[in-house]
């Protein structure tokens, strides 16, 4: 679902952010993606969903380029970021109501999902007011049904779990089960390594903009805790 | 409360004009932008500085001499207030910096001091560029005493306290009204508008008692213009007087007064500083929504729409760029209540309305579309649009379009009356209504293409975007320009046809507009 080849991206002023980055994410899988503060997660998330153009390599979304065509790979895909800023002038509903428009949902369709992920998510009576009076964690939910109401095919999420509250998260993981037993596909970072052990099948862990482990979870751990496998192989990363 | 004020003021003047931002970035073309509007500052301030030169020595040469330091002392007054007044309450009762600052251990007295003095630091600058070449051509012919110097610099230290202080009272009254109503945002704007047309009409009034003046005995002009500001703006009266009669009670007067009446503000301000920030703040949350049934619509009209709340959602936004539209209803009335002749003189153009009526309706337009920010006004929440499944010309006509919709109802009125007030021949007719529609077109699409050649996506305050990003004072600059040539040409040329430079003027304006249209439908949105 997912193809990530040779990503590299490099910013103004030289620095490169990923380099050579290869992963695959296929249907049914939550790919965990981990790494310390400044590795180079968001932007190859951000290079994932078209917001930043990369320089070599490419990524493709069910087989399609997102070089050679970014709307049909948008079409499939949604993104969460870390920070939901969002447009503070809207009212929730009219924001769901753009992003339906903007999928083309039909009156029905929209209506039916913004019903079932409103109410999941506990937000349907804040549904008419400003985003601007949101809080942090209500502009994140509305963010995720956003994400949701369009069901797409796959889901990159950045953080996905800071702001929200427990029941929030917990609807938020049975949300992604749920989308990879029809066959969808989710790409997440995250900061919380136990969240990462429980929720994925898969792990890619990158340092310094560059793999450094990747594969199914069972694997990489052999047993121990995700903690000390991800300390183990970042410190024998740093010593190379 | 020194060193607040002091550390308050260093953060808020490293955010004028960016220039900490190009100080410290690594993106060369970041760096790049910034020369080049400092550069197009630069030239500008030049330009000014020129234009006060000539205009010093026409009135030295006419014998106005000692007329001179008052006036400019006026005229650089008045551009502060009117200008700062389109910002004051904005920058003053800032609510992003408001939230960050309210946490911190500092006072709020320092708070609305380092706020002020920030503004007064872009006004001094400004003060001197107009009052400098008039001070010195004086000087250089005029040999006057030192204390003319030491006068007239202390006086221009002076000069932006009083403007300002009336811009951030004006400001203060206006926010907190508007931040009581339900749409606070449109409100405050709906307020600033109405204040602004009453300075304009105010300032219509003003002209016509200087053309009294004009058609007074000559030897009689320097001291009604005296009178008439001594009435009308007396601290410039007593500024001219100290400085050109060199009486030190009258600056220090001048100066002490300055100080205490920036002292009464502060405190003033201060006061209800917490109280308007509080009422802004407020967010009014029903949470008693119940879903019904939604409505589908196209990705043209939910964008189209999308661009009008959010541009209804921000008062600087409205208040700044919807100006250029009602002072264009104004002159339109103001020509039929008044006739031709007398606008004519009231504005100060020859032939203005005979012969180049279409093209001042046309540019008072396409002084600030709205373009010319809508991309900056997407800020941080650009990656909604660049993660969406759309092109980027269905982001863009959806940000032209709303400009049109903007501009539409105003250029109907305007047309109309200037109509009925000119009862033009056909052609002047086709003419009357179609230039207006050219210079539209090509002020929403050149002022997208100059926002996306100088984007400024992190700002705190929307001020930063509407009224000190480079792209519109570039976009404003390319307006003057394709209006300013064409006027030109008719006013130097008295003997050209009309016809034929608005026919070349439409023909222009439509091929750059294709072409600039046609070269943005190509650009991402990768700002």
């Amino acid at each position: 679902m997912l193809e990530i080849k040779d990503l590299t991206k490099t910013y103004h002023g030289g620095k490169i952010a990923v380099s050579d980055l290869s992963l695959n994410v296929q249907s049914g899988d939550i790919y965990g993606f981990i790494g310390h503060n400044g590795a180079g997660k968001t932007t190859t998330i951000k290079c994932v969903v078209g917001i930043q153009k990369f320089e070599r390599g490419d990524i493709f979304i069910d087989g399609v380029s997102i070089k050679q065509d970014p709307i049909q790979c948008k079409s499939m895909m949604a993104y969460i970021p870390d920070n939901p800023d969002v447009y503070d002038y809207l009212t929730g509903i009219q924001y769901l109501n753009f992003i339906a428009d903007i999928f083309g949902l039909s009156a029905s369709e929209r209506e039916e999902r913004i019903r079932e992920e409103a109410e999941a998510f506990e937000i349907t009576e804040a549904l008419g007011d400003l985003i601007s009076s949101y809080s942090h964690g209500m502009k994140q939910k509305l963010v995720i049904i956003g994400a949701l109401i369009h069901q797409p095919r796959l889901l990159i999420l950045d953080e996905p779990f800071v702001g929200l509250d427990p029941k929030a998260t917990l609807t938020l993981k049975n949300k992604m089960h749920k989308m990879c037993s029809e066959g969808a596909a989710i790409f997440f970072s995250t900061h919380v390594l136990d969240v990462a052990e429980k929720l994925c099948n898969k792990v890619a862990i990158i340092k310094k903009g560059c793999l450094i482990a990747s594969g199914p979870i069972e694997e990489l751990t052999r047993g121990e805790s995700l903690e000390s496998v991800f300390m183990e192989v970042v410190s024998n990363a740093y010593a190379d | 409360m020194l060193t607040q004020i002091k550390i308050l003021t260093h953060i808020g003047l490293c955010n004028v004009f960016g220039i900490n931002e190009a100080r410290y970035t690594r993106d060369s073309g970041k760096k790049q932008r910034f020369v080049l509007l400092s550069v197009i500052w630069i030239f500008l301030a030049v330009l000014l500085m020129f234009y006060m030169l000539l205009l010093s020595v026409a009135y030295i040469g006419m014998g106005l001499a000692d007329v001179l330091p008052m006036y400019f002392y006026t005229v650089a007054s008045m551009v502060i207030l009117f200008f700062s007044f389109f910002k004051a309450g904005d920058m003053m009762f800032s609510l992003k910096s408001y939230e960050l600052q309210a946490s911190w251990p500092v006072s709020t007295a320092a708070i609305v001091i380092s706020r002020f003095i920030t503004m007064y630091a872009t006004n001094l600058l400004f003060s001197l560029v107009v009052m400098v070449p008039g001070l010195g051509i004086y000087g250089w012919i005029l040999r006057p005493a030192l204390s003319f110097y030491i006068y007239g610099i202390l006086g221009i230290l002076f000069l932006p306290v009083l403007p300002l202080c009336i811009a951030l009272l004006i400001g203060a009254v206006i926010t907190a009204i508007g931040a009581r109503m339900k749409h606070k945002s449109l409100g405050i704007a709906l307020l600033t508008l109405v204040f602004s047309t009453a300075v304009i009409v105010g300032s219509m009034v003003f002209s016509r008692n200087v053309e009294h003046i004009g058609m007074s005995l000559f030897e009689d002009m320097a001291l009604a213009i005296t009178e008439l500001l001594r009435k009308i703006y007396p601290p410039a009266w007593v500024y001219g007087k100290a400085v050109v009669e060199g009486r030190f009670l009258w600056i220090l007067g001048l100066c002490v007064g300055m100080t205490a009446l920036f002292i009464c503000v502060a405190g003033i301000l201060q006061k209800y500083y917490v109280a308007i920030c509080s009422l802004l703040n407020a967010t009014s949350a029903k949470n008693n929504y119940t879903l019904g049934s939604q409505v589908k619509s196209s990705k043209v009209k939910a964008l189209w729409q999308r661009e009008l709340r959010r541009y209804f959602a921000s008062s600087v936004y409205v208040s700044n760029t919807l100006i250029g539209y009602i002072l264009m209803v104004i002159v339109s009335a103001s020509l039929l209540f008044f006739g031709a002749e007398k606008m004519e003189t009231m504005i100060g153009i020859p032939g203005l309305v005979s012969r180049l009526w279409p093209l001042f309706l046309g540019f008072m337009p396409a002084m600030m579309p709205t373009t010319s920010c809508s991309i900056s006004m997407e800020g941080k929440s650009l990656w909604r649009l660049q993660s969406l499944p759309l092109q980027p010309r269905e982001v863009y006509n959806g940000k032209i379009l709303a400009n049109f919709s903007l501009a539409a109802p105003f250029y109907v009125i305007s047309v109309i009356l200037s109509i009925l007030a000119l009862r033009p021949e056909p052609l002047k007719l086709v003419f009357m209504i179609l230039v207006p529609v050219f210079y539209i077109v090509f002020s929403a699409v050149a002022g997208l293409a100059v926002n996306m050649a100088l984007p400024l996506l992190k700002w705190d305050s929307e001020v930063q975007v509407v009224k000190q990003s480079g792209a519109t004072l570039v976009s404003m600059l390319v307006a003057f320009a394709v209006w300013l040539v064409p006027t030109g040409i008719l006013m130097a040329f008295p003997k050209i046809s009309m016809e034929l430079v608005l026919l070349a003027v439409m023909v222009i304006l439509g091929v750059l507009s294709a072409v600039l249209y046609m070269k943005i439908q190509g650009r991402e949105i990768d700002f």
